[in-house]
């Protein structure tokens, strides 16, 4: 027989309470590495535009623009640092659990039942320091999607046969 | 009626040859136009393209029909289909040969079209959709509108077979349809003069940029001083004339963009009506093209009711269907325009025949209000920037205007923003001044559930949910972090619990 009892919204599981597990912490090389390249790209593209723009107004405020550049890549560079620790993971029975981000926290759940497939793909420096990414993909536009950057490669293959072996229930 | 055997692979309609000359050679002036003008021009100027005589050129323009028509021929052979038990079949192509394969319960949408062309000559276009994305969709240019009902009712045989065990009733198989709503002429007017015009004076001015920039060498060509010298002579009355010349282009503008919209929600919705057909509800619109579309309550995943203060006034209320991955081309014609409250509320009944209308409305914290007025500042500060580049001293007059309006936009933002939650469904009321929104889902098609929170936020203890269903985002904006984790909680709870399919 159908029944419908009522819920006590107190005693229904809860996403603030679970253990989140972290990231490898060497995904830090990473995210510092690019910032690292993308920040050189921008100074070079501005000495390059010096030497052949061959405009005084752009040469006098030069230098502003070096400072300005060096000033973005600093705060960058430290907010990169200190939301690093909020880039979390948890796995429950039903659902997994990504969290992240220092000025604008996100916590993400997407439950087993509505994903469509997962992927592990590895950059070139994540394979370098035996890293990988989780790709969860759930139906729909991208904007549903989980993506676990920085994950130990071991991790990541035993989290995706966790979940593969989730979908085939 | 006879039947018609689908079970063996058969082309489309002879007509179909026709249909796909049309389309081709439709594709290939579109493709060309800029290289077609500049040819002609070139013949009216000298005679002569690149020393082709016009005998030469004739030549060469019935040889691309020859190419056009053949090609089209050889598509239409090469063109066939055929449904098996469970899976629709079609294969295509002339040189490179393809075959598609669709399961029958993997379609989402099936669509009857008429353009001009088709109308003429009294075929159907069948465009078959799934949810994956644009390149599995698939197109029948040419059917007999017989034929293409037999298909489409073909097509949905299994679900109904499936339904019909679900419900065990048997009236269901009268199928007895009534035509639910038709929409006048006289409230196709009324929608098309009380919809937000800013939006075609956009896709206005970037039509004729685009124009302008297709035909940049051609318009110079032209010398337009000959023509209109008079307005580039400088004298003591240039400015004036400039003045007068610039508010009459305006007006022009104006004028055109309210007649394009209006004539445009004419066209597209000329003749609209809606269907009750038990199972599925059918819409079926347009003048020039066609379009007739069936929706099945299964595959909708969000529903959006908009109107503004005129259409309100004028009892016109906007109806949006939102499927998965449609794309936004298709998505438009999932739209009924012109409906009244009763009819709202019949079609929410029908679709959403557990909704509750009397829900409890939950509101966003004040403090929502706080962040959307400094969400405005930038947009203060660059008004009065651009105002003090235009009138020197006096540009904090603006402020007269723009502060209050900031003020009374805020307010009915914050008025019309809450949220109502019941066991089946979510609904989320936004807008702002003059538009008012109504999202509603269904709590099982959730597919992930994020509560966000910025520094500010979390000072004050509050956060976002941001709820996702395989065809949109909807936002419950700022409530207390407790509340933010309860719904998210229970929203989770719901779609973990019950384990139903999205679609």
């Amino acid at each position: 027989m159908f029944k419908n009892e009522q819920i006590n919204l107190e005693e229904l599981p809860t996403v603030d309470t679970v253990t989140y597990t972290s990231i490898s912490k060497t995904y830090l090389k990473v995210l510092l590495a690019n910032r690292i390249i993308v920040f050189s790209i921008m100074l070079i593209a501005l000495f390059l535009m010096k030497a052949y723009a061959n405009n005084i107004n752009f040469e006098r405020s030069f230098s502003i623009f070096v400072i300005a550049l060096l000033v973005v890549f600093v705060l960058n560079i430290i907010l990169t640092i200190l939301s690093f620790s909020k880039r979390q993971y948890a796995l429950r029975t039903h659902d997994i659990i990504y969290t992240k981000g220092l000025l604008v926290n996100t916590v993400t759940t997407l439950p087993f039942i509505r994903i469509q497939h997962i992927e592990i793909s590895r950059s070139f420096l994540a394979r370098k320091l035996n890293l990988a990414t989780l790709n969860i993909y759930s139906a729909g536009s991208s904007g549903e999607n989980l993506s676990i950057k920085g994950l130990p490669l071991e991790a990541a293959n035993r989290l995706n046969d966790h979940i593969t072996s989730k979908l085939n229930e | 009626m006879n039947d018609f055997d689908f079970s063996s692979p058969s082309r489309q309609s002879a007509k179909g040859v026709l249909v796909l000359f049309g389309l081709n050679t439709y594709k290939f002036i579109k493709r060309s136009i800029t290289l077609l003008l500049v040819f002609a021009y070139s013949l009216f100027q000298k005679g002569s393209v690149f020393g082709f005589s016009i005998n030469k050129l004739i030549l060469l323009l019935i040889g691309v029909i020859l190419v056009l028509l053949v090609k089209a021929i050889l598509k239409y052979l090469n063109f066939t289909f055929y449904i098996s038990k469970d899976d629709f079949h079609l294969s295509t192509g002339i040189l490179k040969k393809e075959t598609v394969l669709i399961p029958k319960s993997k379609i989402q949408n099936v669509y009857i079209k008429q353009n001009v062309l088709q109308q003429l000559i009294n075929v159907v276009q069948v465009n078959v959709e799934t949810a994956g994305d644009k390149s599995t969709e698939i197109s029948i240019a040419a059917l007999h509108r017989e034929k293409a009902m037999q298909l489409k009712a073909a097509l949905f045989s299994n679900r109904e077979a499936i339904q019909l065990e679900d419900t065990n009733e048997t009236e269901i198989t009268a199928a007895e349809s009534n035509v639910f709503f038709k929409a006048s002429i006289k409230k196709l007017l009324l929608e098309g003069v009380s919809q937000n015009h800013l939006q075609s004076f956009f896709i206005i001015i970037a039509t004729i940029a685009g124009l302008y920039t297709n035909f940049k060498d051609l318009i110079k060509q032209f010398k337009w001083q000959n023509y209109f010298g008079d307005w580039f002579v400088m004298d003591k009355e240039s400015f004036l004339k400039t003045l007068v010349l610039n508010a009459f282009i305006f007006v022009i503008l104006i004028i055109v963009t309210f007649l394009v919209s209006l004539i445009k929600t004419v066209i597209v919705n000329y003749n609209l009506k809606v269907v009750d057909n038990n199972k599925t509800i059918e819409i079926t619109k347009g003048l020039f093209n066609k379009v007739s579309l069936n929706l099945v309550p299964s595959r909708i995943q969000n529903i959006q009711i908009t109107t503004n203060r005129i259409k309100q006034y004028f009892g016109l209320h906007t109806m949006n269907f939102k499927q998965a991955m449609v794309t936004k081309k298709e998505q438009k014609h999932f739209a009924i325009i012109g409906l009244g409250k009763q009819q709202i509320q019949y079609l929410v009944q029908r679709l959403y025949n557990k909704y509750n209308k009397e829900l409890e409305q939950h509101k966003p914290e004040h403090y929502y209000k706080r962040i959307l007025i400094l969400k405005t500042i930038p947009v203060i500060v660059i008004i009065n920037g651009i105002s003090f580049l235009a009138i020197d001293h006096y540009f904090w007059l603006v402020n007269i205007v723009l502060i209050p309006y900031i003020i009374i936009a805020i307010y009915w933002r914050y008025k019309k923003a809450y949220y109502a939650l019941d066991d089946v469904y979510l609904s989320i009321g936004s807008g702002g001044l003059l538009s008012t929104t109504k999202e509603l889902l269904e709590i099982h098609k959730i597919q992930t559930v994020s509560i966000t929170q910025s520094i500010f936020q979390k000072r004050r203890h509050i956060a976002s949910v941001k709820v996702a269903t395989s065809s949109k985002v909807v936002t419950i904006p700022f409530v207390k972090t407790e509340e933010a984790k309860t719904i998210t909680n229970y929203l989770l709870y719901k779609v973990e619990s019950q384990r139903l399919d999205w679609m």
